[in-house]
């Protein structure tokens, strides 16, 4: 307690001292080329960056792609088509994988692969795939999105418009400090 | 009393092309900013030269920012970021370690004004100058940034207590060379006055 009064002490002190010490103030002619710049930047609108490109068309083909895959995924369900597919597939999602191995021990009957699963995981294996794929979908960006200005922007979007707002504000919040003069388009 | 705007309140009229706006907040800023990365890079024209690209970056940027923290810890962080990206572009900077006497007085200040100054704050000024670039970035962001510990944790990516150490022993070691005069600040002090 003595030693944090004693700290406050001294930092009063060296600030005051610091104060008193400095009185540099920012060249006028710059303050002038930048207010300028400032006034300019509202009048002109603004470059295409070199993202630009990538950022026309990586908004609408994540779109595309989520949706396509969430068709097939539908198709798949609703078909009942997925229990038919390889063990080797299933047996990769974590929710059904308990089941697999129970239904791989007994030796196949009349009515095949399809019949011996339950009901409830003819439908939970695609619908945990489905949950998994939305999940990831909309999680917060990772690394390869965080790459360049344009994908972590589409990602934010994206987490935006999935209604993600708080996760959107966070990565938001990290991409403007790491790019601050990326424009949106 | 008139309402005085908060900067980011500022910043979003500027965002909706409001010129004025940022010019209150330029002006709001511009002089501590400037000091900030006098002294960090201890070099006048590196200084002008980051100063310009920080501001540069804050126009860019207008179309996303967002208030969502104080509007000095982002300014503090983009003018962190320009000035280490400034060295890594330049090592001639870190490697630039000599005293630079005109950067301690007004270009216009007459000799026997600099001789006036008190010796206390040639000492404090000289000490900043020798002091490791992370505390002298913390003690720097602390004073003319007014930012507390934790926002300089987070412009200079460090966690709460090494921003806390960085800044104690900044404080210390300037108040000890406040008190105990150096060699080397006499022999900068006669330099200055014997400028013509």
């Amino acid at each position: 307690m003595n030693d944090e009064r004693e700290h406050t002490e001294m930092q009063r002190l060296v600030s005051e001292t610091y104060r008193q010490a400095t009185k540099e103030r920012a060249p006028e002619h710059l303050s002038k080329s930048i207010i300028q710049r400032a006034a300019d930047a509202l009048a002109t609108p603004p470059q295409r960056s070199a993202n630009a490109f990538s950022a026309t068309w990586i908004r609408p083909a994540a779109w595309v792609a989520a949706i396509s895959l969430s068709l097939a995924i539908v198709l798949e369900v609703t078909q009942g088509r997925l229990p038919e597919q390889p063990v080797t597939m299933v047996t990769t999602t974590a929710p059904a994988a308990i089941a697999v191995p129970r239904v791989l021990e007994k030796p196949a009957g009349k009515g095949g692969f399809e019949a011996q699963l339950p009901s409830a995981h003819k439908m939970g294996a695609p619908a945990a795939m489905a949950e998994t794929q939305a999940s990831d979908a909309t999680d917060a960006c990772d690394s390869e999105s965080r790459d360049t200005a344009a994908a972590w922007f589409a990602c934010i979007r994206g987490l935006r418009a999935t209604g993600q707002t708080a996760d959107a504000d966070s990565e938001h919040d990290e991409f403007i400090l790491k790019f601050p003069d990326f424009v949106p388009h | 009393m008139g309402h005085i705007p908060d900067d980011s309140v500022l910043m979003l009229r500027y965002q909706d092309g409001d010129s004025s706006a940022f010019e209150t907040l330029y002006r709001r800023h511009n002089d501590a900013l400037y000091r900030y990365l006098l002294r960090l890079c201890r070099h006048r024209d590196t200084a002008e030269d980051i100063f310009q690209d920080v501001w540069g970056k804050i126009i860019k940027a207008r179309k996303n920012y967002r208030p969502s923290a104080k509007f000095t810890t982002f300014l503090y962080h983009v003018a962190h970021n320009c000035f280490i990206d400034h060295v890594r572009r330049n090592q001639r900077h870190a490697q630039s370690t000599e005293l630079n006497p005109e950067l301690y007085s007004d270009p216009g200040e007459q000799p026997e004004t600099m001789a006036e100054r008190s010796l206390a704050k040639e000492r404090l000024l000289l000490a900043l100058h020798d002091l490791p670039e992370e505390q002298r970035d913390a003690f720097l962001l602390h004073e003319e940034g007014g930012l507390s510990i934790k926002q300089i944790a987070a412009v200079t990516g460090s966690n709460r207590e090494t921003a806390k150490s960085r800044l104690r022993y900044a404080v210390k070691k300037l108040r000890a060379a406040i008190s105990e005069p150096e060699h080397r600040v006499k022999k900068t002090m006669a330099v200055s006055v014997e400028q013509p």
